[in-house]
């Protein structure tokens, strides 16, 4: 199912996306005008110019009538494999939550290749740098520093990692 | 007043009156373009200051955020929100996004690069519970050796700056699922039922969250900052260097590698061994950043002067790494206090908590000395100021978890005006073993509270800033973040510090310094 993006007023592009795993896009003037989409030059009140992202070429391209009939059951659609709920995200996989996104899943079925030579190599969810966020007995928020997301399920599940500047 | 000063002084006084607006570049860029109609330029300054702008503007990097959210959740949720602080959206949806794009234009607007740099960014529901949650996470999605222009063979360089030296995506493909240069997640629960309830997360952009509030702002600043190449991709704890998929099991240091230095290995971190790297990351303040624009402006950000807790007598004779206090007296070149140090006891394990007005033999303990406190059961700000009105002079709290350096003193209250400051468990264990086993206070021992004006707060005697190196390593937040010591606070800290400046470069910060080191 396609992307679309729409521009708005308020939020200069807007971005709707379709299907589980469609990407939406919020893209600056200035960025649009560097991929050459269509409307890059368009102010920013420019109403309902919309564009696609192919679902086969991946390329950019303005929205087509069947593009717009997607829209509707993707909204009606819930959003695939959510995590779990809150408070039990990732607690039986011993994970953030992070590994089971169907984003994760996406970016773990395509691979990278570098062109000009380049060495390259992807990062995954044991790579990630998180904040995690702490409410002690008076109240009070700290945050801290984690790395992978098997020691962000830890942080939150209270076994001591990081800095807490608490009291 | 000439024309270019006109300019050069309009774009400064913007700049640092409105530290992270979007806005403020271009409406600093028009501003100077009608300062220059309204004084007539001539036809040369015009040029100059035409070539000044061109300069300021045809390379600053594009941040694209994309949103990869389904219809009606996280960046699209369409749950109604009242604007705030500068943030215009309406719903929770369009706020976030707002942060979000305020943030890639800040960072776009500090950086340099002919390739736009792509963010994939989801608010999803992440690991939470009553207490604790997850709030966010982001790092570089590929790493890339050897491209053209690289400045070190060799050495892993995160996307988004590998991409700039080579001037071209490194990646061809233009599906951000493939090509991506960070990824970030942030949680879509937090303040909900069961995910740290009630807790407020301020989407404002104008510096002005209240200290009970998450500032979403500062969250991705640091998070980003991550994502754009602070941090090793070296293992710290094992001192593994990643390795290429199906490469040498040796791996390759990280573009950072070449910048830690370790004073007392004398060696960079790219030319230690495994094991050296492994120990290296465990001696705290020691590993510094040794690269020149981040050292060369250390002292612009960074206070001059670093508190310094010595003791003397009854068998102690060294410096202790301390943490000091938001509250009560500063420690600045006016502190020079040194008086007996004396435990406090209220518990019969031999602990002094301080939780309540002290006792008739602890005050008198106390009274006109240093007094040696417990952490933990209240606040410090209440321990501290039960030792003040016993007459303490000083207050040391020691910690009680096993980690060193000591995080600072967390609490306000204006009434406090000694100074106070933590102290690690196991130095606290050996103050306090001193304590009680000297015959009489006087004979120590003594502690001399002091700020070495020798030093910046956050850096060696050579402007070295200190990288954190907590012992035991702490994943996460070790090797990669600046020291805790650094004072005024600095965005890349472990922990968000509350009333840090939007901003990421000097005065105010050397996050920007640090990517100039690396390539930026």
């Amino acid at each position: 199912m396609p992307c679309r993006i729409e521009f708005s007023a308020c939020l200069r592009t807007a971005f709707v996306c379709s299907g589980p795993l469609a990407a939406a896009i919020f893209l600056p003037p200035v960025a649009m005008a560097q991929t050459g989409m269509p409307g890059a030059s368009a102010p920013e009140a420019m109403p309902a110019h919309r564009v696609a992202i192919d679902p086969i070429t991946r390329q950019i391209r303005l929205a087509e009538p069947a593009d717009m009939l997607g829209k509707a059951a993707a909204q009606a659609a819930p959003q695939a494999a959510a995590p779990s709920a809150p408070g039990q995200a990732g607690t039986a996989s011993a994970s953030s939550g992070v590994e089971a996104h169907p984003a994760m899943k996406r970016m773990q079925s395509t691979t990278s290749t570098a062109q000009m030579g380049a060495g390259v190599r992807r990062f995954d969810a044991s790579s990630l740098q998180f904040s995690v966020v702490k409410r002690d007995a008076d109240g009070k928020l700290s945050t801290q520093c984690v790395h992978g997301d098997h020691a962000a399920h830890d942080a939150v599940h209270s076994k001591a990692v990081g800095v807490h500047h608490d009291n | 007043m000439t024309t270019d000063s006109l300019l050069k002084l309009h774009t400064a006084r913007s700049t640092a009156n409105a530290r992270l607006h979007p806005t403020w570049l271009s409406q600093a860029r028009a501003s100077a373009t009608a300062l220059a109609t309204k004084f007539a330029l001539t036809a040369a300054s015009t040029l100059v200051m035409t070539l000044t702008l061109a300069v300021g503007t045809a390379h600053a990097a594009t941040i694209v955020v994309v949103n990869i959210d389904d219809p009606g959740l996280g960046f699209n949720d369409p749950t109604p929100a009242t604007p705030v602080g500068g943030n215009p959206g309406t719903t929770v949806g369009q706020q976030r996004q707002f942060v979000f794009e305020a943030v890639a234009k800040f960072w776009g607007s500090k950086l340099t690069s002919d390739v736009p740099i792509k963010v994939l960014a989801t608010f999803s529901p992440l690991a939470c519970t009553a207490t604790t949650g997850v709030l966010g996470a982001a790092t570089a999605y590929n790493l890339f050796f050897d491209f053209p222009n690289a400045k070190r063979a060799g050495t892993w360089y995160p996307s988004a700056l590998a991409n700039k030296l080579a001037s071209v995506p490194l990646i061809a493909n233009p599906d951000p699922f493939e090509s991506a240069d960070i990824i970030s997640f942030f949680n879509s629960n937090l303040g909900k039922p069961g995910c740290l309830e009630g807790a407020s997360t301020y989407f404002g952009v104008d510096g002005k969250a209240n200290p009970g509030q998450i500032d979403l702002v500062s969250t991705v600043l640091h998070e980003f900052g991550h994502g754009l190449g602070f941090q090793t991709y070296t293992n710290g704890q094992t001192g593994q260097q990643l390795t290429q998929e199906g490469g040498d099991p040796a791996g390759l240091p990280s573009v950072w590698d070449h910048q830690m230095f370790d004073p007392t290995l004398r060696k960079t971190w790219d030319v230690m061994s495994p094991p050296e790297r492994a120990a290296s990351a465990l001696v705290p303040r020691n590993l510094v950043w040794k690269g020149d624009t981040v050292t060369r402006n250390a002292s612009r950000v960074l206070q001059r002067g670093t508190p310094e807790l010595f003791v003397s007598g009854a068998g102690l004779n060294k410096f202790i790494f301390i943490g000091p206090a938001a509250f009560g007296a500063k420690l600045d070149g006016r502190v020079f206090l040194s008086a007996p140090l004396v435990a406090v006891t209220d518990l019969p394990d031999g602990r002094g908590l301080a939780c309540s007005a002290l006792d008739a033999k602890n005050a008198a303990a106390v009274l006109g000395r240093v007094a040696l406190i417990d952490r933990g059961d209240c606040a410090f700000t209440v321990k501290v100021k039960n030792a003040q009105l016993a007459g303490a002079r000083a207050v040391v709290i020691v910690d009680n978890e096993a980690s060193t350096p000591p995080a600072g003193l967390s609490g306000t209250d204006e009434s406090i005006t000694i100074p106070a400051v933590r102290v690690s468990q196991a130095d606290g264990k050996a103050l306090k073993a001193a304590s009680k086993a000297a015959l009489r206070p006087l004979l120590g021992p003594y502690a001399v509270l002091f700020v070495n004006l020798g030093k910046l707060s956050g850096a060696d005697y050579l402007n070295r800033v200190y990288l954190y190196t907590p012992n035991p390593f702490s994943g996460g937040s070790s090797v990669s973040h600046f020291d805790t010591l650094a004072s005024p606070n600095l965005l890349m800290e472990p922990a968000l510090n509350p009333g840090q400046p939007f901003d990421v470069t000097a005065p105010n910060d050397l996050t920007l310094e640090l990517f100039r080191d690396i390539g930026w």
